[in-house]
């Protein structure tokens, strides 16, 4: 079923759909919410589970809120996912203080970020080949937005060990790195 | 402001399951989970809106009667009553949760099951075990029900827990079905079973009572090197009597003894019963009680303790040089049946050159259950409304593994999907069933390979009961059964 069948059961709350999307989405939502509701602060894979039921169910409740002339549903649900995900971990830590990187994906993305996305593809496929810890570092980095000071944490190296794996990474992967990453590096 | 796009999106879901495994990971059960959570949610959803619906109804009868000044405060009232009505609903929402979780996980993606979904919450306890009828659905062929066993004073169920005895009991004979473990909750010692019971009516007051099972799964696998079969056999060859078919045949066969044309029913003589007991090193569940070879092949008779734990030994031959194994050409039970309906002694028969013996050992697998709990837990219940079904006679002609035989009826519900017809219909015999929607949409039930289908073969009357969740039943236009096209 493609995208544009989909949208037209959703619109009609059609089940079959409902489960195709849910099938063809949920994989690149579960790594959308990940990104906030980590597993160092507490999260399982249960709330993962109920951040994107909760998403679809959103998109059952309110489906006319999606625009087709904004963008695709994939996008849609992501974004839909990201604001989700940050209310279930403010919900959840009270205390804790949301970083500005979590805010921002509520914002729409500058231009150059829109050209970054561009590279991730050729991007994934040049980390996926290296050696770990240097590949969960980066994917940490890359894909989950991760500051080095929390991945150190999360991988139990030496902050500085961290860092010194991103620069090597930025030298050797300079030709795949979106611009933001080697400008943050 | 468009949606923004994600880097993500660009990746294949073999690079996003890659990459999850750094944080969550994730798996088709997750995907599953997350249906069954959406299926739950829009369920509840649905119950809220039909209640707000009820209580606006009732607002709107109480508003005529009354003048506009005297309606408002009572609106109030009435609206402050929906919103606690709302809220009782969601206070329930997580026992109503977890049932629609595990209906979904057993039925699969794309059914709305979670809607005839009736609530039992009906328990019993005994030996310190708790047992709890969750839940029941019935399509008016068949009953589903969702029961916890929960272990409240020891740590005797494990998740390899198995219903040994249940029943349904009603006003009339209810027929047979099966129970499967679908969840087990290690932190509460809980072990959640799906029962299905066929023939229940709605309406029908029931008993369910469960009477045995069984935990604590240990396996083994033993290569016998230290038994020299050609030895063995020379010194215990052993006689063959004729076999008492008064207590039925049991036993196995490969496919080369199908295909010979022949039958374990035509099995006329077995070895002589207990000629010796000699004991398998390493284990303590089975022996060998005889021997003998004739006519090419190897026959060998084990007799096997009647512990009801005891589930199963298998035999098989070795090659002690290349490590190649030997199915039996067939097995076949003998003696008494104990306990659990097993026969005590079952005899192997391999086809095998006697002079090719002494490179080949043997090899014993089978597993038994540590804890075998007997008690009563019954519990009784009516069987909820029949959820929304088609039924439609037939008499077309359809093609089932080359055989033409009449198709009586189908019946669609959202749990599935049950065909009765007529004819020489081999068992075994595969339907492919295509669910045309009106749309021109096709949902093939067989595809997957998730269909249970249970064959009830008399009278030469063959019932396939295939559970399979049917999504979107009221929009279904025709069935195309093995190519032919069944209009409903």
């Amino acid at each position: 079923m493609d995208e544009a069948r989909i949208i037209k059961g959703l619109r009609a709350r059609d089940e079959i759909a409902f489960a195709q999307a849910i099938s063809s989405y949920s994989r690149l939502l579960w790594v959308v919410a990940s990104r906030h509701l980590a597993k160092a602060d507490g999260f399982t894979g249960h709330d993962i589970e109920e951040c994107i039921a909760d998403v679809f169910l959103d998109l059952w409740l309110n489906n006319e809120r999606y625009d087709p002339e904004k963008g695709s549903l994939k996008s849609y649900l992501c974004v839909l996912t990201s604001r989700k995900a940050i209310s279930r971990y403010r919900r959840a830590a009270q205390t804790k203080v949301v970083s500005f990187e979590d805010l921002r994906q509520d914002e729409e993305p500058s231009s150059e970020e829109a050209a970054d996305v561009e590279d991730y593809g050729d991007l994934y496929r040049a980390i996926v080949h290296l050696p770990e810890p240097t590949r969960e570092i980066l994917v940490r980095r890359y894909f989950y937005n991760q500051q080095p000071a929390e991945i150190a944490a999360r991988t139990q190296l030496p902050k500085k060990e961290v860092e010194n794996r991103l620069y090597r990474a930025k030298q050797s992967l300079s030709s795949s790195l979106p611009t933001r990453y080697k400008e943050a590096l | 402001m468009n949606y923004p796009i994600d880097p993500l999106e660009q990746l294949s879901n073999e690079e996003l399951e890659s990459l999850a495994a750094y944080e969550h990971p994730l798996s088709d059960s997750n995907i599953q989970n997350i249906q069954g959570r959406f299926v739950a949610k829009t369920a509840e959803c649905a119950q809220v809106e039909e209640a707000a619906q009820a209580e606006s109804a009732a607002i709107a009868t109480a508003a005529t009667v009354r003048t506009g000044r005297q309606a408002k405060p009572r609106r109030r009232l009435l609206m402050v009553a929906a919103i606690a009505a709302v809220f009782v609903l969601l206070v329930g929402f997580t026992s109503a949760n977890r049932i629609y979780e595990l209906y979904y996980q057993y039925f699969g993606e794309g059914a709305n099951i979670a809607k005839y979904v009736s609530e039992i919450g009906q328990s019993a306890s005994d030996q310190g075990f708790k047992m709890e009828v969750l839940s029941a659905v019935n399509d008016g062929e068949n009953t589903y029900l969702f029961v916890e066993v929960t272990d409240e004073t020891g740590d005797r169920l494990s998740d390899d827990a198995t219903i040994n005895r249940w029943s349904m009991t009603g006003s009339r004979p209810l027929g047979g079905g099966g129970s499967t473990l679908v969840g087990y909750d290690p932190a509460t010692k809980t072990a959640t079973f799906m029962i299905h019971s066929i023939s229940a009516k709605p309406g029908d007051s029931v008993l369910f009572t469960l009477s045995s099972f069984m935990s604590g799964v240990v396996e083994y696998r033993i290569a016998a090197n230290d038994i020299n079969i050609p030895q063995l056999l020379a010194e215990n060859e052993g006689d063959f009597v004729k076999r008492n078919t008064l207590e039925g045949t049991s036993g196995g066969f490969s496919t080369k003894f199908y295909e010979d044309g022949n039958d374990l029913d035509k099995v006329k003589e077995i070895l002589e019963l207990d000629a010796f007991a000699l004991a398998i090193p390493g284990c303590d569940k089975a022996w060998i009680s005889n021997i003998a070879y004739r006519d090419g092949k190897l026959h060998v008779q084990l007799g096997r303790d009647s512990d009801r734990g005891n589930a199963a030994t298998w035999l098989a031959l070795v090659n002690k040089r290349t490590g190649e194994e030997l199915q039996s050409y067939y097995s076949i039970g003998a003696g008494q049946r104990n306990e659990d309906g097993l026969a005590d002694h079952e005899e192997y028969v391999f086809e095998i050159a006697r002079e090719a013996l002494g490179e080949y050992c043997f090899l014993f697998e089978g597993f038994y259950y540590t804890q075998v709990i007997d008690g009563v837990w019954e519990v009784g219940f009516e069987v909820p409304e029949r959820m929304d079904t088609i039924i439609k006679k037939v008499g077309a002609t359809v093609n089932v593994s080359g055989t033409p035989v009449k198709l009586e009826s189908v019946e669609l519900s959202s749990l599935g999907i049950t065909v009765r017809m007529q004819g020489a219909v081999k068992v075994g015999a595969e339907l492919d069933i295509d669910v045309v929607y009106e749309d021109g949409s096709v949902y093939s039930i067989t595809e997957e390979g998730m269909s249970v289908i249970f064959q009830d073969a008399g009278a030469n009357t063959h019932t396939f009961t295939i559970v399979r969740p049917l999504p979107g039943l009221e929009r279904v236009d025709h069935l195309i059964i093995n190519g032919t096209r069944i209009d409903l």
